[in-house]
């Protein structure tokens, strides 16, 4: 397995820093997937149609779909506490992916990650259809 | 990336026949495959997720976040894949830069799609 890491370092003194209070949306379904944010503290809610997919926390990552050219986020996210985010705009991610191997490794397991956790979602839709 | 050109001189390749059952939900896996010839499905339960042909790959999800099979995989037609273990996908990331933005790339497609059959 690829090892989880941390990137507390790489966005200490990071610009883009924004702080959210509780219960706001961060991005909704379709909005279109602009920056991808670190969460430096607090916890994020993922949610589709309404039904939570999973939790974030610092470390985490949310909006991995900033990765693909003009992509919409597909996923809503909202504070579940206060929060602070690094914001990675589209261009700042693609210098970070390419020069950073260490950081483009975990960008990749947030998106195997995040895809494992649809994946169930789709195997509870099909098991509550049977 | 040209995957197709990369395996090429692979000698570590599995031949399945049409319907064959390649990877299977659920199972411990420890290597992906690349496809270098005919079509496989990836598939959860009866829900057809993607079919994917040569130079794509399939079961790679095993190797970066769990042991664990996410999804089946089956050969629709008969097929030949090249057999790529841990131990090189790892180097694969570390050393080729470009070949961690192609399965960045291909997971983020993957991901469009699974959230799309969601959608409808």
């Amino acid at each position: 397995m690829v090892r989880p890491m941390t990137f507390d370092d790489l966005f200490t003194g990071w610009k883009d820093v924004e702080e959210m209070d509780a219960q706001e949306v961060i991005f909704s379904e379709q909005d279109r997937a602009e920056a991808m944010y670190y969460i430096l503290s607090g916890e994020v809610e993922l949610s589709l149609h309404g039904q939570a997919i999973g939790i974030e926390t610092q470390g985490g990552v949310i909006g991995e779909m900033a990765v693909v050219e003009s992509a919409r986020q597909k996923a809503t996210a909202t504070t579940l506490t206060q929060v602070k985010l690094a914001r990675v705009d589209k261009g700042q991610l693609k210098v970070l992916v390419s020069n950073n191997s260490d950081f483009s490794l975990y960008v990749m397991a947030v998106l195997a990650n995040r895809l494992s956790a649809v994946d169930k979602f789709i195997s509870r839709q099909n098991d509550e259809h049977e | 990336m040209d995957l197709l050109e990369v395996f090429k001189d692979s000698e570590d390749l599995v031949e399945f026949s049409a319907g064959e059952v390649i990877i299977m939900e659920g199972k411990e896996g420890d290597h992906m495959y690349v496809v270098m010839k005919g079509e496989v499905t990836i598939s959860l339960k009866d829900t057809v997720l993607a079919t994917v042909g040569p130079g794509e790959m399939v079961g790679e999800m095993a190797l970066i976040n769990s042991d664990r099979r996410s999804a089946t995989v089956t050969a629709r037609t008969n097929s030949q894949l090249a057999v790529i273990d841990q131990a090189s996908f790892e180097s694969l990331l570390r050393y080729v830069p470009d070949f961690t933005a192609h399965v960045m790339n291909v997971l983020a497609s993957r991901l469009q799609n699974a959230y799309e059959i969601i959608e409808h």
